[in-house]
């Protein structure tokens, strides 16, 4: 039976200054459907659905909801409409508790001639809470005491609880764990099986596939086509988004190429309390080594233990000639690079420029004399952001004005630019889109073969398999499983390890 | 730490325990070193009635430090809102005083609410533009003249009038906080202004809430100020400005405590704290320096022990 | 609407500006004060505004509160308003010596008043003042027998425990009426062996009123059996916020208060209790300061470039009500101790004339000149 039509976007159109982030666009969402939404970074796609949920202002064309014309100045009115959104980043407030969390911007039922009744709202929290299924979590308790998986599950809930007719999640499941993404799986269908409907926006295409019912493809701010999920593979979706084949060296090809004998870093029983636990290896020269894991499973401090990050780590990261690493000057001195998960907080300076990002850490080598030549220092920034291939407008744009991917195309310019020897890769692509995936993917192994040696921490297992030559998987903590690249190393051997 | 602690840190009950830590802790360093004239029960009393005024103006700060906004002319207002209900009490006894204070509190945040909101540029910038002006104001409508509250007007300048008054202070306060939408929206634009705005709410029009409760509280402030020391001279030059920083401190004290959910016991606690330290020193017999050397030492150590950042973290 | 917010300020400030412009042939003479509005402040601007008006002077006034680097940027101020000559009442001597600069390189000439700069304390102000072309000089009391006097007031009424209340700390005028309450308490203890007074350390309640009643409670607090309480000064505000805060305990007329700077209602003070003795009526200083810088301006008035003219200013006592009335009725009010022609008068005295008219004033000259 043909679904009844829910939601019709006419003429969506969208301008920012010169950019035009979408363009022209018009697609029609049945309900009871789970939509895949996917595109290149700056294809639109979330731009459109920011739309769509009040957070900007519609350039030109309408959404028509259920027959009616949508006027949505701002979320309420979106979610007044029937439509909700769990964004990429935090998307509670801190300084506020749980139940304030969930119903900021709809405390009316709980107003009385304007004296807001707490303990009701704090009840009615609960209920919702513990009808997910998140009992632990309290509803009057300041949610700064939940961690980035318990806030986004409270986003969660603050999103369907009033049922939604369209419910919008925006490449929230990369800040989910394994555990956090399955509870989002559920409401999904949940909501499906409810009549109503969700757009669901990800870069991880099998996920994509798996969980939707249908995906729309938009490139370069243009509607694309839409396609059903059954009929379709991943490398289909991969030519709608790119516009041309990709090249069947997404990742790595090769097999059984030695790697050097040679130790250019020894990690000796480091531990960080609550996080590491005694854990040991050796990185070799040109070797691309992988950590894996489950999400709390300690791999992310690996990184930040080896570049001297952590203020409160035990046990020895030394170098090939017997330099300890104890703080990031060193590291950095040392030819280490580091590249956070958390890219616009720790990686890169968003309120400032393209070049000053990439000269931060040379400009001691840059410097003629202890004096700084501005034209020098653009130079090399666009020497290093050119061949990144970065899409930007110039070294003087700022890094906030760029997408996921060309953020981090900045950050590993900075590094390359360095010369380090050795990069620490937290989650190098996530919420990249693929062309630009398979660029680093390109560039990582360029590095691998002039000797240079990485670390590359992921969470995503078809990646690990794919680029690194040894994988470690960790668990509580520990070092769990080490397993050498292999054509016959599989997605469960590595899950075996994990969990 | 063990289990029960961790659980036990981040609630309220933690939060009393801090404050009831540091008030010992102060108590018996004074009491040690000089036990024959510090911290009887009538001079505690004592010590809490002269810290009572900076607490109601700590109170009103709260609501707008909290959104990361800064506010200079509180001296200033003060002076102008006694002088006007000084004048107003020759006419009209106790509600002229009461009505000219509050009234005119309310004016000036008022104003200073609507010109930042307008001119868009940083609080901080507003409000010593204000804080110059108002000082002159206050200067015009006292004619130059020291005005004194008449002797049958001085209910408010001990107890009980000062307690019962700031008492109705921190109660509308707590009223504010926890039963309406005022304490949530100031939260929530002081984390993510941005956020907040997406959620809705309507970030200029609590801004401006924000100021006027602010100098409303300052009226009340004004009230129990120049009811304790019976005069209010109107002085330019921007001697106002010391009159900020004592409220502050309590304020620095309410936000610290935030986490824990307990603002306005923290700012009462806070200057109560403060107010044993000066008449511990004064019991001492040591001067004033060594007193504000030792106070400014005290609000960064309490301060850095509730509301420092990890190692790690970023601190502005 | 900013745009229109922000025309309104600047025409406003514009009228301001436009206020403060005067014409090229008046004398201009600028005052620097800690307050033009507190107790003492006003009077001496009563006293120096009926001055200008008698001799056709312009004058400009800033108020810097006693904060150091307002006193030393109110000296630039005003020479940059085109005054002829600059009274100043600085906090601490080292001001002096920025003060004493920018006059010299603006030609304005300088006098201080309430204050001198002590030769054993700052050497090098002194020295500076001394080789200035455009230090006139200044006038001050004797804080040191102002203070020596007060103690021996209260060692007279029986007070034998002093709390002391000052108002700033290192103020200069503090400091020298300090030293006079020392040498006045060493003077009674080296007569009264078996009768000995006790000075208390000095506390600060700052110049507002709250700020002084808490300094007052704090000093009853921590010493509860004081008989006495100097409050050094401060403008007065500082007065009476320590009475307000003895009267709050109960403790009035039990515990004696002297200053200096009479109070507008001192005679009620006095009738009740509340004080027990002030000095003050010095309102008339800062009118000296004015007349020699004055007439240093009209060249009337050499000036050395080795040394400066230092007149002497008495006190008045009053520590009864009977004693206080006579005051009261010749320096307060409308009333001024130099009417328009005998300002006009003084002006065109001569410097030792001029200071031995200083040195005579007294209630009884008044009454003597104005009796009704």
């Amino acid at each position: 039976m043909e679904k009844k039509t829910l939601l019709v976007a006419e003429h969506i159109d969208k301008k920012f200054g010169i950019t035009h982030a979408v363009n022209d666009v018009s697609l029609t969402i049945a309900a009871g459907e789970i939509r895949g939404l996917i595109g290149e970074n700056g294809s639109g796609k979330s731009t459109f659905c920011q739309m769509l949920c009040g957070i900007y202002t519609i350039g030109g064309g309408t959404f028509i909801l259920d027959g009616q014309e949508l006027h949505i100045r701002n979320q309420v009115d979106a979610n007044n409409a029937g439509i909700a959104i769990i964004v990429q980043e935090m998307g509670t407030l801190s300084g506020l508790t749980v139940a304030e969390n969930i119903y900021l911007g709809h405390e009316e039922p709980f107003m009385h001639a304007g004296i807001k009744d707490s303990r009701a709202m704090n009840r009615e929290a609960q209920k919702l809470l513990d009808e997910y299924g998140f009992s632990r979590i309290k509803a009057g308790v300041m949610i700064d005491h939940y961690n980035f998986e318990d806030r986004k599950l409270v986003e969660i809930v603050k999103a369907t609880y009033m049922k939604p007719k369209i419910l919008v999640i925006d490449e929230t499941t990369t800040a989910l764990s394994q555990n956090g993404r399955m509870e989002l799986y559920k409401i999904m269908d949940a909501v499906r099986a409810d009549g109503r409907t969700v757009i669901f926006i990800s870069h991880d295409l099998g996920e994509v596939l798996a969980h939707t019912d249908t995906v729309s493809v938009l490139r370069d701010g243009e509607y694309i086509d839409t396609v059903a999920s059954a009929e379709v593979t991943e490398d289909d979706l991969k030519r709608l988004m790119v516009g041309r084949e990709i090249g069947s060296a997404y990742y790595r090809t090769d097999y059984g190429r030695p790697v050097s004998d040679e130790v250019v870093l020894t990690v000796d029983k480091v531990s960080v309390p609550g996080e590491l636990d005694g854990i040991s290896f050796e990185l070799h020269r040109g070797e691309i080594l992988g950590f894996g894991g489950l999400s709390e499973c300690g791999m992310h401090e690996v990184g930040k233990a080896i570049f001297g990050a952590s203020w409160n780590r035990e046990g020895s990261v030394k170098l090939a000639d017997g330099t300890e690493i104890n703080d990031i000057p060193t590291a950095i001195s040392h030819s280490i690079a580091y590249a956070s998960k958390d890219r616009d907080n720790e990686s890169i300076i968003l309120n400032e420029s393209i070049r000053n990002n990439i000269v931060l850490p040379s400009l001691e080598d840059l410097a003629s004399h202890s004096l700084l030549n501005g034209r020098k220092l653009t130079r090399f920034a666009d020497e290093q952001a050119k061949n990144m291939q970065t899409k930007m407008q110039g070294v003087g744009q700022f890094v906030s004005d760029l997408s996921g991917g060309n953020k981090q195309k900045v950050v590993l310019a900075r590094w390359l630019g360095k010369g380090s020897d050795i990069l620490v890769l937290d989650s190098p692509t996530r919420g990249i889109d693929v062309k630009v995936k398979q660029a680093i993917y390109a560039l990582m192994a360029e590095l691998k073969d002039r000797g240079r040696s990485i670390i590359m921490i992921s969470e995503e297992i078809p990646e690990l398999l794919g680029m690194a030559d040894r994988i470690l998987v960790m668990k509580d903590g520990k070092i769990n499983g080490e397993f050498v690249r292999d054509p016959g190393l599989g997605e469960q051997d590595l899950i075996a390890k994990m969990v | 730490m063990s289990t029960r602690m961790q659980k036990l840190k981040g609630t309220k009950a933690y939060g009393y325990l801090m404050l009831a830590a540091m008030v010992l802790f102060f108590y018996a360093v004074f009491k040690i070193l000089t036990p024959d004239n510090f911290g009887s029960p009538d001079r505690l009393y004592s010590y809490l009635q002269s810290s009572i005024i900076y607490s109601v103006g700590g109170c009103g700060l709260y609501f707008i430090v909290v959104m990361g906004l800064f506010d200079f002319a509180v001296g200033s207002n003060v002076v102008l809102s006694s002088i006007i209900g000084v004048i107003l009490s020759r006419q009209f006894g106790y509600i002229g005083f009461v009505v000219g204070c509050l009234g005119c509190g309310l004016l000036i945040g008022t104003l200073i609410g609507t010109l930042y909101n307008q001119l868009n540029v940083p609080s901080m910038i507003v409000t010593v533009g204000l804080m110059l002006i108002l000082e002159c104001v206050a200067v015009i409508v006292a004619g130059g003249v020291k005005q004194t509250l008449a002797p049958e007007l001085r209910f408010f300048s001990g107890a009980p009038g000062n307690i019962i008054l700031a008492g109705l202070a921190f109660l509308l306060m707590y009223f504010i906080l926890n039963y309406t939408k005022i304490g949530t929206y100031c939260n929530a634009i002081g984390s993510n202004e941005f956020t907040a705005k997406n959620m809705g709410i309507n970030v200029k029009k609590y801004k401006l809430i924000g100021f006027m409760l602010l100098h409303f509280f300052v009226g009340i402030m004004a009230i129990l100020t120049v009811s304790y020391g019976t005069t209010m001279t109107a002085l330019t030059g921007m001697s106002t400005m010391s009159r900020n920083f004592q409220p502050l401190m309590g304020t620095f004290f309410g936000v610290a405590f935030k986490k824990y959910g307990m603002p306005i016991t923290a700012i009462v606690v806070g200057e109560f704290i403060i107010s044993m330290i000066f008449s511990g020193f004064v019991a001492l017999g040591a001067p004033t320096t060594i007193q504000n050397v030792v106070t400014g030492a005290a609000l960064l150590v309490i301060v850095a022990l509730t509301a420092r950042g990890g190692r790690g973290s970023v601190v502005k | 609407m900013k745009k229109i917010i922000a025309l309104v300020l600047a025409l406003t400030m514009l009228c301001g500006l436009m206020a403060t412009a005067h014409a090229d042939d008046k004398i201009k003479i600028g005052i620097s004060i800690w307050s033009s509005t507190d107790t003492l402040g006003s009077e001496v601007k009563r006293l120096i505004d009926a001055a200008a008006d008698a001799l056709g002077v312009e004058t400009q006034w800033v108020d810097q509160a006693h904060i150091s680097e307002q006193v030393t940027a109110s000296a630039e101020t005003l020479a940059m308003a085109d005054c002829d000559g600059i009274i100043i009442c600085n906090s601490a001597s080292a001001e002096m010596g920025s003060v004493i600069k920018t006059c010299d390189e603006n030609e304005v000439y300088v006098a201080q008043f309430f204050r001198v700069i002590n030769e054993a304390a700052n050497p090098d102000e002194y020295a500076q003042a001394k080789a200035s072309k455009y230090y006139v000089g200044c006038v001050h009391e004797s804080e040191f027998d102002n203070g020596k006097t007060l103690v021996t007031i209260l060692g007279n009424k029986g007070c034998r425990k002093i709390g002391l209340e000052g108002w700033e700390p290192g103020d200069a005028t503090f400091l020298g009426r300090w030293e006079g309450y020392k040498a006045g308490v060493e003077e009674w203890n080296a007569a009264h062996a078996d009768d000995q007074i006790e000075l208390l350390e000095p506390q600060y309640g700052r110049t507002t009123t709250d700020t002084g009643r808490q300094a007052a409670e704090a000093i009853i607090d921590a010493n509860p059996d004081i008989d006495a309480l100097i409050v050094a000064g401060g403008g007065g505000d500082t007065l009476l916020g320590a009475i307000a805060g003895i009267e709050a305990k109960g403790l009035t007329g039990k515990i004696a208060v002297v200053s200096t700077d009479f109070l507008p209602d001192l005679d009620a003070k006095l009738e009740s209790g509340a004080m027990a003795a002030e000095s003050g009526g010095h309102y008339a200083d800062p009118f000296f300061a004015f007349l020699m810088v004055y007439n240093a301006i009209k060249g009337n008035y050499a000036t050395s470039e080795d040394g400066f003219y230092e007149m002497i200013f008495p006190y008045m006592f009053v520590d009864s009500p009977a004693s206080y009335a006579d005051y009261a009725a010749y320096f307060t009010g409308s009333e001024l101790p130099y009417y328009a022609d005998e300002i006009k008068a003084l002006a065109e005295m001569s410097y030792d004339d001029l200071a031995a008219a200083c040195g005579a004033l007294s209630v009884e000259d008044v009454v003597t000149r104005h009796a009704k």
